[in-house]
């Protein structure tokens, strides 16, 4: 049976013709059933219509939740801009990308021409998770020992006066500035470098000697570092840390205080330019991206993620762990001065391409305990790990890093000047 | 020619014409709404949806406004065949949907409503356009995935938002452009969606585009007439 070629769909109306192909092709008797072909390709049409309509929704996701840009808008602009700006607004560039609690960044700063009075903000506290503000204080503390290293670098010479107004007053510091040499150092250098690394840490240790060179108190009166590098002992304060976290979300209150300040969608962290966001987990790049990608976290989920962290991530992987003690934790001094110590070693630990995370929840815990009435189950076991006589101000784990540490938004500086 | 037959024409060209003016003074709006979230976007924020690269989005809206407008101001030619206006209205009503996520506020006051308008004006037979559609369906699906690149580039880095713009850009060209040879039609499919892949993979998305393109574009290419003259199809449709 002779048969003619002809081609059962049509090439695309506006290709060439082609060669030797001399004129319209000759009317040809079609059966008027659909082959087999056509429905084959009916269906593939239809079932790629769904897969399209799926991946255009899944693009809208990816766009609306800044999956392809981590880290990027102007809540982050402070990261790139803080070497920019002169004199004392320069030194307040600086100090608004210091560590602090949750992200809350709980700092006004008041210039004049000689001086910059740094000021607690009321509004900007984590409510039961840290019900003495322990936490915020040290990240004031954080905020001078930054402020201070830019005062330097622009030939300033800080003097810093804590608590000029009492305990009780809203300036936690009063630093004067002189004139000087402009003096840069690797800390200097490290302040746009330094972000929480919540991320896995690699296996290799860190020597006594790697360890003692993070640590420089000096003018820092009453707060010293307890370093915990003995496996059984490090066993225990990970499981510690991993128990804290449980009973805080087990805490009501102290859950819905903790998630109060997590920042799940991409446009409230350009918009609000504070809080905890998925960006700065430490999670891997795709895992970030699927974060993003799904909804926003519930309270229960995060509680969930944050737990699971702390578990299989963070205690499991830290190389050592630091405790920052003093004689009397709750001193409003005592705290300050820790903080300008944290900050020291974390900027310290960036320098040399070292990791750091804060772990508060003992402390968090210890002092939720206080303030209920609580029998202090937290408290005891902690103190057992720790020199008779020391008090626990604040806890941290370093490490080598795996991957790099994201940046988390801050607020503008027209923000924080008063 | 009829009376009736000859108010009809009368009429759509009426409505072309429209169409064309609406989609041009949309476009300028659009072009007005990129320039400003561009210059002042970080400054009022509430006007432009305080977008985090207002720079960029300021400048996606301009090109995807004069794209509008250019595809507006074609409808003033008579002889424009039904499958180009519905691409065009395509090309209209697309970027007056996408410009809701680049300048805010700033798109629905004035560039939204004219776009939208022009676009229902320029398709002017609906029933000529749905086949026109119909018959070009897997070009409109390489299409609508060169659009979602380039959504996915709107909200990416400096890098990523240059490649994903170019790269969903050249897949929508690719899609419609009369092609000669099939290695050139995929190749062109590939460089367009293959470097956005790589290099925003861990968004899922831009895998799904490159595999969903490729997908779409085989069959595609297999209506392209070969270099010995003939398409390669190679069933029999029934007894000649």
């Amino acid at each position: 049976m002779s048969t003619t070629v002809e081609p059962t769909r049509q090439p695309h109306p506006r290709s060439t013709p082609a060669p030797g192909s001399s004129g319209p092709a000759a009317p040809v008797t079609r059966d008027p059933r659909p082959s087999r072909r056509h429905v084959l390709r009916a269906f593939g049409l239809g079932g790629a219509t769904v897969v399209v309509a799926g991946t255009g929704a899944l693009s809208y996701r990816v766009f609306d939740s800044g999956a392809l840009s981590p880290g990027g808008g102007h809540a982050y602009d402070p990261w790139q801009q803080w070497r920019e700006p002169l004199g004392l607004v320069g030194a307040v560039a600086c100090a608004i990308l210091a560590a602090n609690p949750h992200n809350t960044q709980p700092w006004t700063f008041h210039v004049t021409d000689t001086a910059i009075d740094v000021l607690a903000d009321p509004t900007r506290t984590i409510g039961t998770v840290d019900p003495l503000l322990r936490e915020q204080h040290i990240g004031l503390g954080c905020a001078i020992e930054n402020l201070s290293l830019g005062c330097l670098a622009r030939g300033l010479r800080p003097t810093v006066t804590l608590l000029p107004d009492g305990v009780e007053g809203r300036r936690v510091a009063h630093v004067a500035l002189a004139p000087t040499f402009p003096a840069t150092s690797g800390l200097y250098d490290a302040i746009g470098r330094r972000h929480t690394d919540r991320g896995p840490y690699a296996g290799q240790p860190l020597t006594a000697t790697e360890l003692a060179a993070l640590v420089n108190s000096t003018g820092l009166d009453g707060v010293s570092v307890h370093w915990v590098t003995e496996p059984s002992r490090k066993a225990s304060l990970g499981q510690l840390l991993v128990d804290a976290a449980t009973a805080l979300t087990h805490d009501e209150q102290q859950s819905r205080d903790s998630y109060a300040w997590f920042t799940g969608t991409h446009d409230d962290v350009q918009r609000k330019r504070d809080g905890l966001t998925l960006d700065a987990q430490g999670l891997s790049p795709l895992m970030l991206s699927l974060g993003k990608l799904l909804p926003p976290y519930s309270r229960a989920a995060g509680d969930t993620f944050w737990v699971d962290q702390t578990l299989t991530v963070q205690t499991r992987t830290a190389a050592a762990y630091g405790v920052i003690t003093a004689a009397h934790a709750g001193d409003r001094f005592t705290q300050l001065a820790a903080g300008r110590l944290l900050q020291r070693i974390h900027l310290t630990a960036t320098d040399r391409g070292l990791a750091l995370q804060p772990m508060n929840q003992i402390t968090e815990r210890i002092d939720r305990e206080r303030t209920t009435g609580a029998s202090s189950t937290f408290g005891q076991h902690f103190a057992a790990l720790l020199p008779i006589g020391s008090q626990p101000v604040l806890t941290f784990r370093v490490g080598h890093p795996t991957q790099d540490a994201r940046p988390s938004p801050r607020r503008a500086l027209a923000d924080v000047l008063r | 020619m009829t009376g009736t037959r000859r108010t009809d024409i009368v009429a759509r060209t009426r409505n072309h014409r429209l169409a064309a003016r609406l989609g041009g003074a949309g476009a300028v709006a659009g072009v007005v709404a990129g320039l400003i979230q561009l210059t002042l976007g970080p400054s009022i924020p509430e006007w432009t949806g305080a977008k985090s690269s207002p720079g960029a989005l300021g400048l996606l809206t301009m090109v995807v406004s004069l794209l509008a407008g250019l595809a507006a101001l074609r409808q003033r030619d008579v002889n424009l065949s039904t499958g180009h206006r519905t691409a065009d209205a395509a090309i209209i009503i697309a970027t007056a949907l996408l410009c809701f996520t680049t300048v805010g506020w700033l798109w629905w006051w004035l560039p939204a409503p004219l776009l939208f308008a022009a676009g229902s004006l320029t398709i002017d037979n609906t029933h000529d356009s749905i086949r026109a559609i119909r018959d070009n369906w897997a070009r409109c699906l390489l299409t609508v995935l060169g659009g979602s690149e380039i959504l996915m580039a709107a909200g990416a880095g400096p890098l990523l938002m240059a490649v994903g713009g170019l790269g969903g850009a050249l897949l929508v060209a690719t899609a419609w452009v009369p092609m000669t040879q099939r290695v050139v039609f995929l190749g062109l499919v590939l460089i367009g969606t293959v470097p956005f892949a790589l290099l925003g993979w861990t968004a899922v998305a831009p895998i799904v585009v490159l595999l969903m393109a490729v997908a779409l574009a085989l069959p595609l290419a297999h209506d392209i007439p070969t270099r010995r003259g003939r398409p390669s199809v190679d069933v029999v449709d029934g007894p000649v």
